[in-house]
């Protein structure tokens, strides 16, 4: 501190001195604040609504008075082996996270399994499960008809996935009467 | 007296003005830093559809280095189809993931092994950290990447302090011998010429003033280099010296830190610098552009060695460590400069999908982290295929040369995630996005939205049911006649309604379309993702509709998996600059269109590869694989287009020209070749395996009468149906057979 201070002081007449020969000094130039931005759209109008990308960000599930369905229990849930060792890691992974109910992380699994196995219905089936569970009830029906358009002939599938889409209705049109 | 007193006074006030802006800007938010965005992360599992040429551009992507042993993260050996690497540790979005000794093997397959190098034990998946496609800066077009004090290598900061300042941790910011050696040489010279600049002044100068070179600036910069080191400790100052640092261009964009320029340079994170990569980047902070490695390779060598000399002269390193570092090349990366411009057209659509969510100062200065879904391999794929096909084009066909332009967009079928996105044929360069911004009618392309919804109406038509194929005239209100031609200018007459889409009939078509009515395709086109208005126009029914590459593309992903629409994405994940958590945009479906249609119609499109108007398809593709697609040509050949999709990839190639005259190229001839070469260099196609709804029977006919047949019917064929719309009268072949009444065949039906 008694550095701190003595530096200033010593400084003070330093500048003091210099004053007396210098020029007025030039305002600081702040180098690149206050410089403008790039526009935010380059695109021309009405471009980015022809793009056909939709973003839906990523929120916490929705508050209601009613909570969610309970979690499915794993008896209930079909499973169905899959040849590939990674897809199968990453659905165990996933049916962790469920169980201590990160639904983040065991969507992510997911996501990433399916990305290995885009036409794996059991994976489309675990993520309408995950959405269910964390109360995203549209999200969940479409992810279960997904599911049941790839389910062939696997009626244990189909049914599980009829169940889910019922849930979600039953959920969805009771949260909706709330508001 | 007086005046004294007021002078000191005077000085006093500036300083501590002076004091105040040192302070400020140190202790606030320093730099405005980019956000970084990154293409997918590598997924590694056994039976990857991943070859080793691809892996090991990854590699390349990544900055690893090929050594004998690996033994450090980032570094890795290869023997043929064989990998040892260390990985290094990456913070995803959703977890950490450490560095690993992998051992992986490779066949024309794909990946045959994948194991913990050290005990052998197999691994079923490891995720790859991704490569990073670029960043989005602020006007100012300064980059960096921040690098904390102890991150800083200790043979970096030896090197530095040697070369630029050997009293720093002595000094209180200037060092009064450096100063009067640098005023005597300027006094001599009657203007500046040197600075004599501790590294806390050269950090002033830069970070707080201007460039110029007054002696009342040196004074500025002495008196806020005393006040800096007053308030701050050597390391913040060092700290704060090594971000700031500007070392290089890139075009636009200006190089600042270590961090950024050890990428920029070598493709490696500073860690993984040796002493020779050292002694360069040290060596140009007395003039980038001067001793810029690339532009100018001797002065960089002559620079960097003569840094080796200086770290022998004091001892840093041995005289042997510096003649062997003196002996090696500058180890510039090739990749140099690449990721700002490669991935232009792909960043754009980032950049648009992230203004919805993000304010830009957040996205230019936060230092956010961008995960996409961009997939460098299947860029570069789309870049060459689309580059050479186009030369190839013009000089078979005698075309104009360089008038040829073009775009392609590919996307994962189910999940909608872009794999790549190419805006023009000269993909580096800057300029016009023609997959984005380029709106040109669809011609052909269209016709599966006006097929679609006849066959989402299964009481009145089948694959089977008869089109009049004839010359048709519809008159508008003005009383002006339209009279389509079909493009062999021949009609012919009653077509089965998949054989009107194989081949592309336009007659069958506009006068199908004016049964369907203008309402239900234009409600079809918005249900299959199109997102903008389209007028009730009869020439709709043939594709004067102009669209770009992208919305194609999404109509075509929602056609590609059964009618499940997944909107096309090009972020996964968005983070801070610590790596928690923003935003994430998941994976989305949605049932958009009646399955059983959609699937009926992607037979037909199978057929138009198999024998329609897609069949040279088969040139780079195999036939087992059956692909499914699209021609698309427009008036005098204007707009050649294909749109198709494998088992797991939907892709739309668009190629014409900028002025909009005719490019003398149909769908066929000319984007369709793109689209085949393309896929061929993807490589590893998954077959279209097109899952039967429920609510579809196939059914054998007689391909003579279009009745029911059965299996022992000569020439019958199995055609799918929606259930309940299958012609119920039998065809004489079936009864032509001894009369009795056939249990088999009835139990067949």
């Amino acid at each position: 501190m008694r550095h701190r201070i003595l530096t200033v002081a010593v400084l003070s007449l330093l500048g003091g001195c210099s004053m007396m020969s210098a020029r007025t000094p030039a305002p600081v130039e702040e180098a690149n604040v206050g410089k403008p931005l790039p526009p935010a759209k380059p695109a021309p109008a009405g471009a980015e609504e022809d793009t056909g990308v939709e973003v839906y960000a990523y929120g916490a599930p929705p508050v209601s008075a009613i909570p969610g369905p309970p979690p499915v229990e794993q008896a209930t849930a079909p499973r169905r082996t899959t040849t590939n060792r990674a897809v199968e890691t990453l659905m165990e992974e996933a049916e962790h996270y469920r169980l201590s109910a990160d639904y983040v992380a065991a969507a992510a699994s997911l996501e990433r399994a399916l990305r290995i196995e885009p036409r794996n219905p059991v994976l489309w089936n675990r993520l309408a499960r995950i959405r269910l569970e964390q109360g995203q009830y549209s999200r969940a029906s479409s992810l279960a008809a997904k599911s049941n358009a790839l389910a062939g002939n696997d009626q244990e599938l189909k049914r599980n996935n009829s169940e889910i889409i019922a849930r979600a209705r039953n959920a969805g049109a009771g949260s909706g009467r709330l508001r | 007296m007086l005046l004294v007193v007021v002078a000191c006074l005077a000085g006093g006030a500036y300083v501590w003005h002076l004091d105040r802006i040192v302070r400020v800007k140190f202790e606030g938010k320093r730099w405005a830093i980019p956000a970084r965005v990154f293409a997918r992360p590598l997924e590694l599992y056994v039976g990857a559809p991943l070859t080793a040429a691809q892996f090991s551009a990854e590699l390349g992507r990544l900055g690893y280095r090929r050594e004998k042993h690996p033994d450090k993260p980032g570094g890795y050996s290869r023997y043929k189809g064989r990998f040892i690497l260390r990985t290094r540790p990456f913070r995803f979005w959703d977890s950490d993931a450490p560095s690993r000794h992998l051992e992986l093997r490779f066949d024309a397959s794909g990946v045959t092994a994948l194991q913990d190098a050290d005990t052998g034990k197999g691994m079923p998946v490891v995720r790859m950290e991704p490569p990073q496609i670029g960043s989005i800066y602020p006007a100012h077009h300064e980059d960096r990447i921040l690098v904390k004090r102890q991150d800083l290598p200790p043979l970096l900061v030896q090197t530095l302090l040697t070369v630029e300042d050997r009293e720093f941790y002595n000094h209180h910011g200037v060092s009064p011998k450096a100063i009067l050696r640098a005023l005597w040489t300027d006094l001599r010279a009657g203007e500046v010429v040197q600075g004599g600049s501790t590294l806390t002044q050269q950090l002033v100068k830069n970070f707080y003033l201007s460039d110029e070179r007054t002696f009342t600036r040196k004074l500025r910069e002495a008196i806020m280099a005393l006040l800096l080191e007053s308030h701050y400790g050597k390391d913040a100052i060092l700290e704060a010296y090594a971000n700031e640092i500007y070392l290089g261009q890139d075009g636009e964009r200006a190089i600042h830190g270590f961090g950024l320029a050890s990428l920029f340079y070598f493709s490696r994170p500073l860690r993984e610098l040796d002493l020779p990569r050292i002694a360069l980047l040290v060596g140009m902070i007395r003039g980038p552009s001067y001793y810029d490695p690339l532009r100018h390779p001797d002065r960089a060598r002559e620079r960097r060695n003569l840094v080796l000399k200086l770290l022998v002269e004091q001892g840093v390193v041995t005289a042997r460590e510096a003649r062997s570092a003196a002996a090696r090349p500058l180890g510039i990366s090739k990749r140099r400069g690449r990721t700002a411009a490669t991935y232009r057209a792909f960043l754009d659509v980032v950049r648009r999908q992230l203004h919805r969510d993000y304010d830009e100062q957040d996205l230019n200065s936060e230092g956010l982290r961008i995960f996409t879904t961009l997939d460098p391999w299947v860029q570069a794929q789309a870049e060459k295929a689309l580059a050479e096909r186009l030369d190839a084009l013009e000089k078979g066909r005698r075309l104009p040369t360089g008038k040829l332009e073009g775009a392609v967009v590919v996307a994962s079928a189910d999940g909608g995630e872009l794999q790549a996105v190419v805006g023009g044929r000269h993909s580096r360069y800057a300029g016009f996005n023609r997959a984005l911004d380029t709106q040109r009618s669809v011609g052909s392309l269209i016709k599966p939205v006006v097929y679609l919804t006849a066959l989402s109406r299964p009481s009145r038509y089948t694959l089977l049911t008869p089109i009049d194929d004839s010359p048709i005239e519809i008159r508008d209100r003005r009383g002006n006649i339209w009279a389509p031609e079909n493009f062999d200018k021949r009609s012919h007459g009653m077509v089965p309604l998949h054989q009107a889409l194989a081949h592309s009939y336009n007659q069958a078509t506009v006068r199908l379309g004016m049964t369907l009515g203008f309402d239900a395709i234009i409600d079809a086109l918005h249900r299959l993702g199109l997102k903008q208005d389209v007028k009730p126009y009869p020439s709709l029914l043939l594709g004067a509709v102009p669209l770009s590459p992208l919305s194609v593309a999404q109509i075509y992903q929602t056609l590609a998996t059964g009618g499940f629409q997944a909107p096309l994405r090009a972020i996964r994940e968005v983070t801070d600059a610590s790596g928690e958590p923003l935003s994430h945009y998941p994976l989305e479906v949605k049932a958009a269109v009646n399955p059983a249609a959609t699937y009926l119609l992607d037979t037909v499109l199978q057929e138009v590869v198999r024998s329609g108007t897609g069949r040279s398809l088969s040139r780079w593709l195999a036939p087992e694989l059956a692909l499914a697609g699209k021609t698309g040509t427009t008036d005098d050949l204007r707009d050649s287009w294909f749109a198709g999709f494998t088992g797991d990839r939907v892709a739309v190639v668009w190629v014409g020209r900028d002025d909009n005259e005719p490019a003398g190229l149909t769908g066929g001839a000319g984007a369709l070749q793109v689209w085949g070469d393309m896929m061929q260099r993807i490589g590893h196609l998954a077959p279209l395996v097109l899952p039967v709804p429920e609510t579809i029977e196939t059914v054998w006919i007689d391909p003579q009468n279009g009745m029911k047949a059965d299996d022992q019917c000569p020439g019958a064929v199995r055609v799918p149906f929606i259930r309940g719309s299958a012609p119920d009268t039998l065809s004489p072949c079936v009864r032509r057979e001894d009369g009795g009444f056939d249990f088999f065949r009835s139990f067949d039906e």
